[in-house]
Order: C-alpha cells, then structure tokens, then sequence
C-alpha cells in the first residue's frame, strides 16, 4: 500500500465528539461495579477531552499523562489486590482507555479507542447478558460504528447523525453473519485459562443452613429462583414441592446439613408403574451447589450432577450462573428403607438443656402411646389446634426460639413451624429432619412455563416410620392450610409485607410482568443456554453428525452468503433506466454483446445498428427495424405505444 | 472509463488488521468465561469487518473516471491534468481519495454528481506525455480495508521544449538582417518597458530604474526592424549545436518575439509556418518544436 508520510490525521471536530459520547454511554454501563475513584476519574477525562476539542486544543504534557497512568495501575491494584481478575482487567481497561482520551488526537488515536471501547462492551456482558443490557449494548456498539464512519471520513466531516443509515445497514448486515458463526462456528467448553471463580454477592438463594429468619428474609424477595417447562402436565398447587437442602443436624439453634451423613446417599424406590414427572428447569445462579427438582427428584440430567444424603441434589460446584437439566421426579415414592444406627442417632438428637417447655410438652405424649404414628398424631393435632398466626416478619424470639413460638407468641413463618415440630418429634425419639426447598410456583400464561421464586421459599419436614421410611410433614400447612393451595399472600395476616409479585393480584402491571418474563424466558433458552451441547442436538437435527460436516456447512454457509452479499454489491450499484424503451434496447445490445457484438461507447442505435448489419447480414433487416422503432419511440414528440410494444417483441424475438 | 468490479482492488488496513485482533481477543474471552453474548460481539465484529468490504468496495464501484487535456507546458513544468470523478448511481460517495502527485487529496462525491482533482505529472522531456495510471481509493465507511483502482485514462498532453536560459543571441533580423552576422538589436530603435518576464535576455533589463529604487524590474522594449516578419529557421543555427539545444533555442526566440509582439514565422525541417503572431500561432510554432522528429498525431 502506498502512503506517502505525513502527519498524523487530524479528527473531525463532530466525530470526536460524538465517539466521546458513545464512550461515555459504555462506561456509564461499568460505573455502577466500578469503585468510584474510576467513575469519577473517568468522567473528569471525558470532559477534559471535550473541553480540549471545543477550546484549549492542547494536550496535558507526557509526564503528566505517565504519572497519571502509573497512579491509575496503583490505584486498580489497592482496590482489588490483583490486576488481571476479571473486574480488575475491567476497571484497568476503563482507566487505560479514560486515559488515552488524554492524548486523543489522530485518527490512530480514536481507532485504539473505538477497539477498546467494543472490549468494553464485551465485558459489560460478562457481568449481565440480560435483554435490556443486550439492547443497550447493541446501542453502544452502533454508536461505535458510526464513529468509526466519522473518524474515516476525513474530507469533509459531516454531522454524525448523517451516517445513522449507513451504520444501520452495516449492522445489520453483519448480523446475519454473526447469527450464522454463533449458531454454527466450532464451540469449545471454557475455561481456556485459569478463571478465578467470582463470587458474587448479589446472588439469593437458599442458604446453607437454617435458623430463625433466613427463610423468612428470602420469602420477602421477587427474584425468580428458576423456571420450570414439564413436558405435558402440571402438578396441581399442593403438589408443587421443590426438594432442597436437606438438614439433620441440629445445635439447638441452628439445622445445617451432617458432614458425614451428607456423604452417604440414602435408597429411593419408587413403584414401575409409577407415573413421573419430566420437566427443565432454568436455574438461576444462587451460589451454592444444589438443584431443585420436584419432590422427589429420581433423576437430574446434569454434568456432575448427583444425589447426596437425604435426597439432596448437587452439582460438583457452585451455580454461579444460569443452568438447565432436565428433571424427572416421581411423586408416589418411599424413602429411607432402614436407618442405620448413625443416622437414627443424628435425626433424634437434641441439646440437653434447650426448649425445656416444649420437651416437656412432648414428652407428655408418651405417657399415653409410644407408638410414633400415635406421636405423630398428636403433634399433628397440636399444630392443627392451635391459633397460629404465620407471618413474614414474625415477633423477635432471642432466649429460646423454639419455646417463645410455641408457647408464647405463636407467630412465625415456615422455618419456626419447621424447627419447632423438628423438635417435638425428637423429643420424643421420633428421627425427624428438616426439608428446605420451595413450595409454589406460578404458571406463566404467556409463556407456559412455571415460575418458582424466592418469596416460595419454604421449609417442611419428614418423620422416618417404620416400614414407610421418611414421610413428609408439613407444619406450615397444618397451621396455615392456605398457604398450600394459595400461596403465601393468602396466607399472611400481614399481606403487605408480601412481595409484588407474590400477591395475587391480576393487575395489567402483573400479565405485563409475566409477559417480560416469558421473553426473557424464550431469551435465556435459546440465546444464553446455547453452548457445546445445544450445538451438537442443532447440528444432528440438521443430519450433521461430526464436526467436519460441521465446518464444511459453516464454509459453505459463508461462501454463500458472501456470494449473495457480492451479488448486491455489484447490481446495487446499476442504474436500472426508467425509460421502457431503453431497458428494451439495452436487453437487445446485452443479447448481441454475448454473440460478441457489444455497442461501442457513445455509440448512437443507429450506427450501432448498421456495424451489426454489416457484420450479420442475417440479423440486418430485424435489428435496422428496432433500432428505428427505438428512436421513433424515444424521440418523436408523441410516442406511439405501438412502437414500443413492436420494440419490446423485436427484442424477445430476437435470436442471434 | 468506469471502474468496473474487475479494476478495484481492496485489502484490509492496519485498523482493519487491528479490530479483526480485537474480535480474536473478544472470542477468547467468550469461551473462557462461556458468555455467550461476549461470543456473539466478537462474531458480530467479524460480519463487520466482512461487510466493510462490501461497502469499502461498494464506495468506489461504478464510478466514471474521465481525464480532460492538460495546458501545453514547457518541459520541466508540471503538467496538471484535470480528472473528474462521476458517480451514475445516485449514491453520495464520501472520502473519495485520489493519489494526485502532489499528495493525497480526498472530496465528497454527491449523489450523482462530480468532483474534480488536479493530477500533476512531472515532465522532463518535449512531446507527448500521457496521463500514467494514477491511484484512486477510498477508506469508506469503516476506515478498515482500502479499496483502490489504477485507472489508465486515454489522455494525454504536449510538451514543448525547455527555452534556453541566460543570454542567448538575438533572433536573426527580418527581411533586411538577414546576412545572419550578428546584430544587437539597435539601441536606437528603443520602443519602451515592459514587465520583466521569464526568459528576458539581462542585458535588456532595465538596471537603471531598478537602482533608482523601482519596486518592479523591467525589460527594456527594442523595436527593431519595425514589424518586418523575422524567420526562425533551424538550419541557419550554429551547426555545433545539437537537436535539442537548438530547438531550445528557437523556443526562446519564439517567446521572445511573442513578447515583443514581433511577427515572426517558424522553417524546422519539411514543417514551415507562415509569420504571423498571437496566441493560436505561438501555440502552432511552439507545437510544431516539440513534435519536431517524433511522430506527428493529432
């Protein structure tokens, strides 16, 4: 390429200005993850480089701009102890770039700048990949393009503005071609490279363990948990359990999972004739390993996915972000067969000196049956007798949970109804757990899938019989019979506490929301959930078994669509003649030029006409008629319409 | 001439070469974190980079490139040939970049209409110079591949000779001189001031009103043989000179007593111009030098 040196190029006013815009509007997508220092920074930057070009026209000296940087590289590293974490690489980035608009002055310059701001793009996405998100960054990304179209426009600078089409059509050309390697393009299971697993803090779900309030805190949340999609049917509302985290061990305060008893797995049978449940769950990220499945889950189909004690379902790690399995879950099933000696202990096991009251209580049963079904019977009757008041925001209970709720306040939400009837049962030798998972779930019309969320949050219990293994108990329900089929807002006495979204309610604002939901639903399937796997079913649906197939369909898929997008290209630009007798006449110089006669430039028809007669005199008498008809058509001051249809038969008739 | 798809040639620049690095580094970061929109951005600059060339291409294609005469100069002179670019289709063509000799010079191409560039082409020699291929690109609208044609446009321009420089003889006297000796043109026969110009002998400068602190210089006017037409003939030349210095030579006559509004006519070889004077028969005589011995054409 020849280029003759010369200075760097200098950026059109209106382009520089706009290309700063575009750059502000993808770091106002990173300031809320960014410490403020790097907002604020970046901000005094942006309006440094626009003040530049409006005014001083001059660019701060290289030592200070060093200094800067070097304070900058300082700075990211005090505020995440690394520099090439992903949210350090980030906040790097950003300043390098805020920075560079310091010595933003050639086209060079503003290339760089646009190449980073699409990195910027990419990483906003690492952080959410939500519809709105997508747009927005679709948004920034056009902005981009239209700088680009700016900054190479050298000659006369235009009003940004002026290149929305172009850029437009740019995009959305390149989308066809982007859907086309998204869909087919080889993918490869990440990580590349070593990836520090970020925690993120923003994320809700069951905890590890269960103590007074942290179920009750949970249910006052709208986040959905995750989605549900059966294949057919769906169980009715009492049959809506989700099976968590399964607790057996118990300190008197707090129900947490057994170490050693986690690891044994424990028998489920359920009869052949069984009818089961299939089903896909879209389970958001939520920071521990578990999966829910409908009670009980016989089969998870996940990478790594397997049962633990007491049922319990995990992944071999976190859920850190969103994941489908398939489900299948019978809900006719027996559980725990035998209880061997550990496990027995563990499941009956109280703190000596705690819940005095209800100890007592209890095991005043037992002067009149030692029979646990009778047992069962009167904590059963107990719950049921009693006026229990269930509630989100349940009076403070410090010195003795148990006691203060049964006997004193009789005011709380699952957790309390779950560890107190825990604790009747056990106090009487009857092994009992605790069950947490979630009890609901809402079916979205507009989509057909069912949402679970976290104000579902719900705990519940299960007794181990003697002959019948463990049975599912549900205090909650005892109590508050209403919680089962309608839900927690029906249920409350204090339904204002009750999230938006739980509330029944058929309000537009909800069918609004429940149709959003059902987008991001239809979203996150097939945009987000796309990857190896979903790949590989696409491909085999389309009778592509390898990866080789694979590839030549993509090569072929480009080549093609380059084909087409060449074809464009090079009609679009052909004037196609308004005058009907000009297209006629250009058809019949198109059929000669083909036998090697093509119309010399600037030719008139007539001469035109005579060269063909001269060189074949077969064709001589035809082509001297149209070439008359053509000039009587075109230039008498009455065109006669007869002309131009004996033109236009000529011309079809024509055969040289 | 049009540039047809077959006349245009595009190749990626280095910003090209550098967002086509970006979109690599955007996909390594979407399979290591698996992040599928990440994926889509390194694919969707990638159909980027893809559609550039077509509007890279797109930008240049069809237009009409035309190369109008260049003014006659003497050898030495730049030649600057005037190139209009049409666009038949309609469509604004921006940032339209023509390599003219002295630089790049780049303009908008409206919807259907033309610009204009000057290409200069350097010369050395008398005759026929043609209009060489010439560079015409264009980075629209990405910046990211260049599209370029090198045209090659039937034109092309005269090239009289160089005059000779310095103090030369004078050109031989009309009828009455024409013993060939050597003459001054006659002091006596002063006729006035004029402008100094390019080529005037500096003998005939006026030194005088220059030392008195004239802001101009003039050259002094002789009238000589009033009007009588003077024949520049080349075979009465010093036959030590070579073709080429004397056909200098007769280029400087022939400016001289153009200046001097002396009617003169031209005797080269077969060619003979009839005296006359003005502007049509300068460019006759001066065309008639600088084809002297080449073949004669148009």
């Amino acid at each position: 390429m020849k280029t003759s040196p010369r200075p760097p190029t200098p950026l059109p006013r209106q382009s520089q200005a706009w290309m700063l815009g575009t750059l502000a509007l993808v770091g106002a997508a990173h300031a809320p993850y960014l410490p403020l220092w790097i907002s604020l920074g970046a901000l005094a930057c942006g309006l440094w480089s626009w003040v530049n070009l409006n005014r001083w026209r001059r660019l701060p000296p290289r030592t200070l701009r060093f200094a800067l940087t070097l304070l900058a590289i300082g700075g990211v590293y005090l505020s995440y102890g690394e520099l090439l974490g992903q949210e350090a690489g980030t906040a790097l980035l950003l300043c390098m770039s805020a920075l560079k608009l310091l010595e933003l002055r050639s086209r060079r310059d503003a290339i760089l700048l646009i190449g980073l701001g699409f990195f910027l793009v990419g990483t906003q996405f690492l952080r959410s990949q939500e519809l709105p998100m997508a747009f927005y960054l679709g948004f920034c990304t056009l902005g981009l393009i239209i700088s680009l179209m700016g900054t190479t426009r050298e000659s006369a600078p235009r009003h940004p503005l002026a290149h929305v089409p172009q850029a437009g059509a740019i995009l959305l050309q390149a989308l066809p071609l982007a859907a086309l390697l998204f869909f087919l393009f080889p993918r490869l299971d990440g990580p590349l490279w070593a990836m520090p697993e970020d925690d993120q803090a923003a994320m809700t779900g069951l905890s590890d363990s269960m103590e007074p309030g942290s179920i009750g805190e949970l249910a006052q949340s709208d986040a959905v948990a995750f989605r549900v999609e059966f294949d057919g049917d769906h169980p009715q509302a009492p049959q809506r359990y989700w099976r968590g985290p399964v607790f057996e061990a118990y300190d008197g305060r707090r129900w947490q999972k057994h170490d050693q008893l986690h690891d044994m797995t424990e028998a489920a049978t359920t009869a052949d004739d069984v009818d089961k449940w299939r089903y896909t769950i879209t389970l958001e990220p939520h920071g521990q390993p578990w999966l829910f499945g409908l009670d009980l889950p016989v089969d998870l189909d996940l990478n790594g996915a397997r049962t633990r004690g007491g049922q319990t379902w995990e992944r071999d790690r976190e859920v850190n972000r969103r994941i489908r399995y398939q489900g299948e879950s019978a809900l006719d099933y027996a559980l725990g067969g035998s209880l061997d000696d550990q496990r027995r202990e563990v499941n009956q096991h109280l703190e000596g000196d705690r819940h005095p009251e209800t100890v007592a209580l209890a095991q005043g049963w037992l002067e009149e049956t030692e029979d646990p079904q009778a047992l069962l019977g009167h904590a059963i009757s107990f719950f049921r007798e009693q006026s229990f008041g269930y509630t989100l925001s349940p009076p403070l209970m410090q010195a003795d949970m148990v006691d203060e709720f049964l006997f004193e306040h009789q005011q709380g939400f699952c957790e309390h109804f779950a560890a107190a009837f825990a604790v009747m049962m056990r106090a009487v030798g009857v092994p009992t757990r605790v069950v947490t998972g979630y009890l609901g779930g809402e079916m979205n019309p507009a989509g057909d899938y069912m949402i679970v969320r976290q104000s579902d949050a719900h705990a519940w219990n299960e007794v181990w019989l003697e002959g019948e293994g463990w049975v599912r108990v549900d205090p909650t329900v005892l109590a508050a019979p209403t919680r089962l089929d309608e839900g927690l807002e029906a249920s409350v006495s204090d339904p204002d506490s009750v999230p938006a979204m739980a509330r029944f309610d058929a309000s537009w604002l909800r069918g609004l929301q429940l149709r959003w939901d059902a987008v991001n639903m239809t979203w996150h399937r097939w945009m987000l959930g796309y990857g190896p796997e979903m790949q590989r079913q696409w491909l085999e649906r389309l009778g592509l078994t390898s990866w080789q197939q694979a590839v030549m369909a993509l090569g072929g898929a480009l080549v093609a669509l380059s084909l087409l997008l060449a074809w464009i290209t090079l009609y679009r630009g052909a004037p196609r003649p308004s005058d009907p007798a000009v297209r006629a006449w250009q058809k019949l110089t198109r059929k000669l030029g083909r036998k090697g006669l093509p119309p010399q430039p600037a030719e008139p028809p007539n001469r035109y006409a005579q060269r063909v007669a001269r060189a074949r005199p077969d064709l001589a008498p035809g082509i001297l008629q149209l070439a008359r008809l053509y000039q009587q058509y075109r230039y008498e001051p009455a065109p006669r319409e007869a002309d131009l249809r004996a033109l236009r038969e000529g011309v079809r008739k024509l055969r040289p | 001439m049009s540039l047809h798809y077959r006349r245009i040639f595009i190749l990626p620049t280095r910003y090209g070469l550098f967002m086509a690095l970006v979109a690599g580094l955007v996909w390594l970061g979407g399979v290591n974190y698996t992040n599928n929109m990440v994926l889509l951005l390194s694919f969707l600059l990638v159909g980027l980079l893809v559609i550039s060339i077509h509007h890279t291409f797109n930008n240049l294609h069809r237009l009409q490139v035309h190369a109008g005469p260049a003014q006659p100069v003497f050898a030495g002179q730049p030649l600057r040939f005037p190139v209009t670019v049409h666009d038949p289709a309609g469509r604004e063509r921006p940032a339209i970049t023509v390599d003219g000799g002295e630089g790049l010079q780049t303009a908008d191409i409206p919807p259907g209409e033309s610009a204009q560039w000057w290409l200069t082409v350097p010369t050395r020699e008398r005759g026929w110079r043609p209009l060489p291929r010439f560079r015409i690109q264009t980075r629209f609208p990405t910046g990211l591949f260049i599209a370029w044609a090198l045209p090659s446009l039937q034109q092309r321009s005269l090239v009289y000779p160089a005059p000779e420089l310095g103090n030369v003889p004078p050109p031989p006297r009309g009828q009455e001189g024409r013993q060939g000796d050597r003459h001054g043109e006659g002091d006596d026969d002063f006729h006035g001031l004029r402008r100094y110009q390019v080529g005037d002998p500096k003998g005939h400068i006026a030194w005088k009103r220059l030392a008195r602190g004239e802001e101009r210089v003039y050259t002094k006017q002789f009238a000589g043989a009033s009007g009588a037409p003077r024949w520049l003939d080349e075979r009465q030349l010093d036959p030590a000179l070579g073709l080429e210095e004397r056909l200098s030579r007769l280029c400087r006559w022939i400016i001289d007593l153009d200046n001097g509004g002396h009617p003169y006519g031209l005797r080269l070889g077969r060619v003979q111009i009839a005296p006359g004077r003005g502007e049509a028969h300068r460019h006759a005589c001066l065309r008639a030098l600088a084809l002297h011995g080449q073949e004669s054409s148009p």
